[in-house]
């Protein structure tokens, strides 16, 4: 009984296995070389204008961006989309090889990963309802509901800014700006550029208030093992050129009408 | 040689002896009748034959076949079981198969038959228990003893050498019982080993070769019909058959 | 409050469609895993089988415990960090096994809940004409306790499906992601949630005109 239950156990569960592994052509790297297998990049699909999908098509800044470099690479770009507190985690487990999602470079994150140089500079910009006359400023958040991203550094940045708690902060995997639109939340907190694009886009009743604050600077984490450095390197490389030759200029002027993509 | 012999056979549920200590031989060709007050050990001692309950003590022997209590195992005891039939009080027909299907069963999964054999010898059986015109109904379309009839077939239908019936008529309304005992006595004259508990006095004078009378889990007396019947020696017989006849 | 917006609505309709196979591929694989597992634990439970019983117990105690999102979390980011070679497993693959895994723990129960209700002497009669207690089963009596399983495999087949929308979580592309990433994208929240929920709605309705067919069937029968 033992031994033909525990067979039975496992064909099926193998059985089911193989069936699942049919189904997925490119799952493992067979022996191609690291030059022809595909880059790995993996974003969120709803931060836009960086990464969205419209009209099942995934698009932005960082499409444009990883599609230069795959060129400048030699390499094929494989996109994957994920909500956004999940990338780290499928970083961590290798299945993608890095993350490209304005991720901001910070200290803690800088222990854990290396970045490739800079490649857009950005501030952090409260965004507040329109009907809203008493946000200016982080200040003013004060017994507030805050809503950010969740896993974003400006969940971080307020937490840091308000040890006592005194701000609401509440995260969320997408939909903030409806959140606030909505009065279910006071306001919100995104880098600048996106904030800008996402006002002007959605239409909803949403404004700025007050100045962007801190200088944000925004890259691309790799794990720290060598083929992930050599990648980053190869990275920085192309990340270069682009910037000289200026096309990383074009295809920032192409989303946000100036350059993202110089420091000041 | 008898074709079974049963020796010391020991059961009992919790701290309830059931059987307690049964010796028995049975010839082939014999049959048995069983007779003896409810809870006396008789629908125990049948299924202990067959290892549908396991004793704690004693061995069963079958055609050859024999399971010491103390060293069954899955295989030796599927090989005693194969030795008999079982018949059910309740007719358990299997409630998914139709009245054929009943009696083929066995004869494809166990036997391993080709289908259209094993539904050749069904038919013949069917035949023989008079219900081939059922032979597509579902056992809940059957009536009572048309079900034990079906019950009794699937038991012919295995050919094993000892055939075990457990109170088969005694479920029945009491004007289908002669339907049941009639098969069964075509069964007799056909010399068919078999083991009946049943409490049909006249069935059993006029079947039975030996009649055992069972109290407590023993065997208290044992004899032909007219030994038993008419002149019963132990108190406890007399008692019984007192308020039975 | 601006208008429902039909022309997006009819535009989303075929793209979640083309995202549908992810859906149903998850499903029905995670079904046949979940259903597979489900069996042979309700038989190591029915059978009472040394060692593997208990540890029957735990799976299911645990499955049932805690969220399947925290078990696909534990699959897919886990793992890995434990076991390296897991990182070829896909999102996919990941979600179709975290869903067996988890629903077979309910489909053990609602099996070995049908079998516990067949009357014992079904099997007895079965062994009685010399079947072994596995093939009685195969036989006797789990045709008949397919019946009585049937209306709550069918729960967990529904749970299943819609389960699956989970799977956006793990960046699989399935109807939810899909959604999901227009909705961000076009602002459009109340149509994208609702032709999604539409959907789900609909394949629902087909397994339970399915289920209703079968049960037909099987009470034909007997
Ligand atoms: N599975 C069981 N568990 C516990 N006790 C049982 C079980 N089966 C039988 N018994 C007990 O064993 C005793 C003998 O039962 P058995 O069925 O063998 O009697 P019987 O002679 O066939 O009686 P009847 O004429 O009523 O059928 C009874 O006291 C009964 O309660
Ligand atoms: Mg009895």
């Amino acid at each position: 009984m033992f031994r033909r239950l525990s067979a039975m156990v496992l064909t099926v569960v193998m059985s089911v296995f193989l069936v699942a592994c049919g189904n997925q052509d490119n799952s493992s790297a067979n022996n191609e070389s690291a030059e022809t297998e595909a880059v790995k990049v993996g974003m969120s699909g709803s931060y836009y204008p960086f990464t969205f999908v419209e009209g099942g098509e995934l698009q932005g800044f960082e499409v444009d961006v990883w599609n230069e470099l795959g060129k400048r690479l030699n390499r094929p770009v494989e996109f994957t989309t994920a909500p956004f507190s999940g990338l780290f985690g499928m970083l961590e487990s290798q299945r993608i090889d890095t993350i490209s999602n304005q991720i901001t470079v910070t200290d803690a994150r800088l222990e854990k990963y290396n970045f490739a140089d800079t490649y857009v500079y950005d501030g952090a910009q409260i965004t507040v309802n329109a009907d809203n006359t008493d946000v200016s400023s982080l200040e003013d958040l004060k017994g507030k509901k805050v809503a950010v991203n969740l896993g974003t550094n400006f969940e971080q940045l307020l937490r840091d800014f308000d040890p006592d708690g005194d701000i609401e902060v509440r995260t969320y995997d997408t939909g903030i700006e409806q959140e606030v639109a909505l009065g279910r939340a006071d306001a919100f907190i995104m880098d600048r550029l996106s904030a800008a694009e996402l006002v002007k886009k959605s239409g909803l009743p949403l404004k700025p208030a007050g100045k962007p604050f801190e200088v944000i600077e925004n890259s691309m984490p790799f794990l720290k093992n060598d083929t992930s450095e050599q990648l980053r390197i190869q990275v920085n490389r192309a990340l270069t050129e682009m910037r000289a030759d200026g096309t990383l200029k074009t295809i920032s002027e192409k989303w946000f009408g100036t350059d993202v993509t110089q420091e000041g | 040689m008898a074709l079974a012999e049963v020796t010391n056979l020991h059961k009992t549920f919790g701290n309830n002896v059931v059987l307690d200590g049964i010796d028995l031989q049975i010839d082939q060709g014999e049959i048995v009748v069983i007779l003896g007050p409810s809870g006396s050990g008789k629908s125990t001692l049948l299924r202990c034959l067959n290892y549908l309950e396991t004793p704690e003590q004693g061995t069963v022997t079958i055609a050859g076949h024999s399971v010491d209590a103390r060293a069954a195992n899955k295989k030796n005891i599927i090989a005693l079981r194969r030795q008999t039939s079982f018949v059910f009080q309740n007719y358990a027909l299997f409630k998914n198969k139709s009245a054929l299907g009943n009696i083929t069963e066995a004869l494809t999964t166990v036997k391993g038959l080709p289908a259209t054999q094993a539904e050749a010898i069904a038919m013949d059986i069917l035949k023989s228990v008079g219900l081939e015109d059922r032979r597509d109904a579902w056992p809940s379309e059957l009536s009572g003893g048309q079900q034990q009839r079906i019950g009794i077939g699937r038991a012919m239908a295995l050919d094993a050498e000892l055939m075990l019936f457990d109170e088969p008529t005694s479920a029945l309304d009491p004007e289908k019982v002669h339907e049941v005992l009639d098969l069964m006595k075509q069964l007799a004259l056909q010399k068919r080993t078999m083991i009946v508990v049943t409490h049909e006095i006249p069935f059993a004078r006029e079947v039975a070769d030996r009649i055992i009378f069972m109290d407590g889990g023993k065997i208290i007396e044992q004899g032909t019909p007219t030994q038993l019947l008419d002149n019963p020696q132990d108190e406890r017989t007399q008692a019984f058959l007192r308020q039975v006849l | 409050m601006t208008e429902f917006d039909f022309p997006y609505a009819a535009d989303l309709l075929p793209q979640l469609i083309s995202a549908l196979p992810a859906t149903l591929g998850m499903t029905v694989l995670a079904t046949v895993l979940a259903l597979g597992l489900g069996l042979v634990m309700a038989l190591v439970q029915v059978f009472q089988v040394k060692g593997l019983n208990r540890l029957t117990d735990i799976y299911i105690s645990f499955f049932r415990g805690t969220p399947l999102l925290v078990q696909l979390f534990l699959l897919y980011y886990g793992l890995p960090q434990i076991f390296p070679s897991m990182t070829s497993v896909t999102a996919f693959q990941a979600v179709t096994l975290g869903l067996g895994l988890h629903f077979a723990s309910y489909m053990a129960e609602s099996i070995r809940g049908a079998i516990v209700g067949i009357d014992k002497s079904q099997m007895e009669a079965s062994l009685s004409v010399g079947m072994d207690r596995l093939t009685a089963m195969r036989r006797i009596v789990l045709p008949q306790a397919s019946r009585i399983a049937l209306p709550g495999l069918m729960n967990s087949f529904i749970d299943l499906l819609k389960s699956t929308s989970l799977a956006f979580t793990l960046g699989v592309a399935e109807i939810m992601s899909r959604a999901q990433l227009e909705a961000a994208s076009s602002f459009n929240f109340l149509e994208s949630y609702l032709v999604l929920a539409l959907v789900y709605w609909l394949l629902v309705i087909v397994m339970t005109w399915a289920q209703k067919l079968t049960e037909q069937r099987l009470g034909e029968a007997y």
